[in-house]
């Protein structure tokens, strides 16, 4: 890992920095959420980023000027890629290889490309719902377009404000736009019903979110996980102090026997599916996230949190200020419920827990 | 009488204060207060439990409901002075509960513990309340929840008040002693009801009774073995498992969002 | 009849024809009585129409580019709502009792799976004689000729994708149109010979008259590319299927 990190985060400050930070500035032990190559010392680091940096750079000095681009940057890194890197890495990694090339493209590129290159094996589509967020929703699709997205679908729905105009024309993206209020969480449901990727990321139109932040998720289903959730354990406070929606929807996974997943629900963006988990799921489930978090766990499908982005901040002040923060706290409890008569549809009032007669426990409690 | 002194000398207690020959423990014809303690082999604490029973209030009633014991129970608290109902096989907690409680008289049911002497101090804000007023008087205890790792029944407690509206009473619930119940909510929300305390509760909280968490009794110190339990307990399942039932059921009355609304999403949007 | 009540999702894919969406909007507003919405799907245009749908409060899609009329038709469907599906063309005015006579003739029967109306100008069996001078006078016409009349609904084998309704286990069944097909012309043929082998049948409602501009943006700009279009995509249809589409006509 380049040297840089362990400072002041350079530019943009991201997550990783934060977990640097927080860590004391320690760099992660390497087998942490690292990959098999490189558990298997085959990698050696500081020559792969050096690598990378120089690949860009001649990939871009064998280019006229006037052909930079983000497809061409992100055509040659994916062409590089898979010759000079044989074996799986980890998301991380795989970034920092990737801002190497970008760094390396980018001193030959006038003016420097922002787009970030990911080697991916499919498509990815991108949904973003917005409901009057004409401050932030060119911001929030900027940081889309610096990812290999083919499709961003900006939904809108009941805008008062010049939100669509506030959109500037780009080639990607598709801009569905409702008259009327849709409802809390409905637009992911039709995003899923017209995206057309095999990994579709889900964001709000509310919350700019760096491109290096949401890289994990889409990286993490091109590689095969069908749900990639945001991690956000460390934002939480001791469980004391949790509220009501944080604690319902660790109740959920814990039921459903994935307490490793702790607080990490569909409910919070940014998350990822894949082509097969949206398909298993179906549009309708994912009006409810909490619906389809029950229903991702129980029909097996792979879920991990890959990264941990910080919106629970940003949330908790923007729902002091509205008045409206309680009442979505208790539409999310409703959700839950109505995520547990759906499982219980499926698997039993209890979720196959205990059937040992209260007797027979009491025999075994009390044994002398 | 030599077996009182052998009991008295392995125990290492202080002196124990009878108050008649038929036994310490009271049995007022009309109690207004009912203590109810299911018991199953609990020789060793029993005497105690019973000595701070008799302290709570003059007008009681202590119903003992042991079943399946093999070490004698039933036999001490009768001599105890107490009302014993025995069953031949061991019935579990919960249902010795009910079956104390149906046969209870008085207008308060407290319920304990064998298994845990707590001081009748302790004990009696919780009669205090229920006569005063409140419906459901609950143990103001959480459970641990400092640790790192929460455990999965202090999570389905605190769930389901969440649940249910009542954050306020964090982690308290039925599951735990002490509690006391007021008969009339006990009947009204059915003495069967009592066997699967989280739909007790949530029973009460719907009908609208007052449930309150009135007095805090660290029972998980006094007696840790039942509070540390593995997260594989089967003990940890059941009662996770009764919490469901609980939610279930809510879901039976209050409809499949537990009566809380969707701010008017347009479902039919999404086919 | 019951299923009336169902929604219609009216799709309307458009590419630089504000004046005559303005128009067709108004046609539906005026002339349609049962429970429809309407989801205008715009291949990137550049001449106000995104504007005009966000003022008159229209669902709108807004592609980035123009990716043809099945692209466009496709998303709109996908993300429809209704029980019925129609797509219209742009420069389609519609009619009194358009949409009721024309889901008469839909749920007429179970294996009916698509309908379509009769008009002034339209390729094949839909075509109608009708004399007019002004719009005013067609729509008179219209108005009387728009009796609802099951006698005259005749089962045909390919219907114009210009006024299209069609059921949506049609769309679950055979899934979107064929895009190959793009920028247009002959995915209507296709889709109905897909129905057909599905055993649905086909409709053309006699008792519905709507009006038909024509395909005066296109053919008007560029008349040899529309003509070579047309033959290109003839050829598809025949080396996809082996069956050449004018015997459908």
């Amino acid at each position: 890992m380049s040297r840089r990190k362990l400072g002041r985060p350079v530019g943009r400050q991201h997550s990783l920095a934060i977990t640097y930070a927080r860590n004391g500035f320690k760099r992660p032990a390497r087998s942490q959420k690292s990959g098999k190559a490189e558990r298997q010392g085959k990698i050696k680091w500081g020559q792969l980023e050096h690598r990378a940096g120089q690949a860009g750079y001649s990939a871009a000095s064998g280019q006229a000027e006037s052909s930079h681009s983000y497809e061409h940057l992100q055509s040659s890194f994916e062409e590089w890629f898979k010759e000079a890197v044989k074996g799986k890495l980890s998301w991380r990694s795989i970034l920092t290889i990737s801002k190497a090339y970008r760094r390396g493209y980018n001193t030959i590129a006038r003016p420097p490309l922002p787009g970030i290159p990911l080697p991916l094996r499919g498509t990815v589509s991108a949904v973003v719902a917005a409901s009057n967020e004409e401050k932030t929703i060119a911001a929030v699709i900027a940081e889309l377009s610096r990812l290999p997205i083919q499709e961003i679908i900006v939904i809108l729905n009941g805008c008062k404000d010049s939100s669509f105009h506030s959109i500037e024309k780009n080639d990607r993206v598709t801009v569905i736009s409702y008259p009327q209020r849709l409802g809390h969480d409905v637009a992911r449901g039709i995003g899923a019903s017209l995206a057309a990727g095999d990994a579709v990321l889900f964001v709000d139109g509310d919350i700019v979110l760096a491109a290096e932040d949401l890289a994990a998720f889409v990286l993490e289903i091109d590689k095969g996980t069908d749900v990639a959730l945001n991690d956000i354990s460390p934002y939480l406070p001791p469980f004391s102090k949790q509220d009501d929606v944080t604690r319902s929807k660790m109740f959920l996974n814990y039921m459903l026997g994935r307490p490793d997943l702790q607080a990490n629900s569909l409910t919070a963006i940014p998350h990822a599916l894949s082509r097969r988990a949206i398909t298993v799921l179906g549009g309708k489930s994912l009006i409810v996230p909490p619906k389809a978090q029950a229903l991702a766990i129980v029909q097996g499908l792979t879920i991990r949190a890959p990264q941990s982005v910080d919106v629970v901040r940003k949330n908790r002040i923007r729902s002091e200020n509205a008045g409206a923060g309680n009442e979505v706290a208790r539409l999310i409890l409703g959700d839950h419920f109505e995520a547990l008569d759906e499982v219980m549809r499926l698997k039993g009032s209890r979720l196959k827990m205990t059937r040992l007669s209260r007797s027979e426990l009491a025999r075994k409690r009390n044994r002398r | 009488m030599p077996r009182k002194r052998r009991y008295a000398s392995r125990r290492n207690r202080k002196t124990i204060v009878y108050k008649g020959p038929s036994g310490y423990v009271n049995n007022h014809p009309n109690p207004v207060v009912s203590i109810i303690i299911p018991a199953m082999n609990e020789r060793a604490t029993l005497a105690d439990v019973l000595y701070q029973a008799s302290r709570i209030h003059r007008c009681s009633e202590t119903i003992v409901v042991a079943n399946g014991s093999t070490d004698g129970t039933p036999e001490i608290s009768a001599k105890l002075g107490a009302r014993v109902i025995t069953a031949d096989k061991p019935l579990g907690h919960d249902v010795g509960r009910r079956v104390g409680a149906e046969a209870a008289k008085g207008q308060v049911l407290l319920f304990i513990d064998a298994d845990m002497v707590i001081p009748a101090a302790e004990l009696r804000p919780f009669v205090k309340a229920v006569l005063e007023g409140v419906d459901v008087a609950l143990n103001d205890y959480s459970g641990p929840t400092g640790g790192r790792e929460v455990h999965t029944v202090v999570l389905a407690k605190h769930s389901l008040n969440a649940m249910l509206g009542r954050s306020d009473l964090k982690g308290a619930s039925l599951t735990a002693v002490p509690h006391a119940i007021s008969r009339k909510a006990a009947a009204a929300i059915g003495f069967r009801t009592l066997e699967v305390p989280p739909v007790a509760l949530a029973a009460a909280v719907l009908r609208g009774f007052k449930v309150q968490a009135v007095h805090s009794v660290q029972v998980g110190r006094i007696n840790p073995a039942k509070y540390r339990g593995r997260q594989g307990d089967p003990l940890t399942s059941l009662i996770a498992g009764d919490h469901l039932d609980a939610l279930h059921w809510l879901i039976y009355e209050r409809g499949s969002r537990g009566g809380y609304s969707d701010l008017g999403r347009q479902r039919d949007k999404v086919r | 009849m019951k299923e009336e009540t169902n929604l219609t999702s009216i799709i309307i894919p458009t590419h630089n024809g504000l004046h005559l969406l303005t128009s067709c909007i108004e046609a539906i507003r005026r002339h349609t009585e049962v429970p429809y919405e309407i989801i205008v799907v715009d291949n990137g245009s550049t001449d106000g129409t995104q504007e005009y749908c966000i003022q008159a409060k229209l669902t709108i899609v807004a592609l980035p580019r123009n990716e043809g009329f099945p692209a466009a038709c496709n998303k709109g469907l996908s993300i429809a709502s209704g029980e019925q599906l129609l797509l219209l063309n742009n420069d389609v005015l519609v009619t009194p009792r358009w949409l009721s006579n024309m889901l008469r003739a839909l749920y007429s029967a179970d294996e009916v799976g698509i309908v379509g109306p009769v008009t002034n100008y339209a390729s094949g069996r839909q075509q109608k004689d009708i004399v007019w001078r002004t719009l005013e006078e067609f729509m008179q016409i219209a108005e009387q000729h728009n009796q609802a009349d099951p006698a005259k609904w005749l089962e045909v084998q390919r219907l114009v994708g210009l006024c299209f309704l069609f059921k949506r286990k049609l769309w679950e069944r055979l899934g979107p149109l064929d895009e190959r097909f793009s920028p247009g012309h002959y995915e209507d043929d296709d889709y109905c010979y897909r129905a057909r082998r599905q055993a649905f049948r086909l409709l053309m409602c006699g008792d519905t008259l709507v009006y038909h501009a024509g395909s005066a943006s296109f053919a008007a700009v560029n008349p040899k590319g529309w003509n070579s279009l047309i033959e290109r995509n003839r050829r598809k249809f025949i080396d996809k299927w082996g069956i050449d589409p004018w015997i459908y006509m």
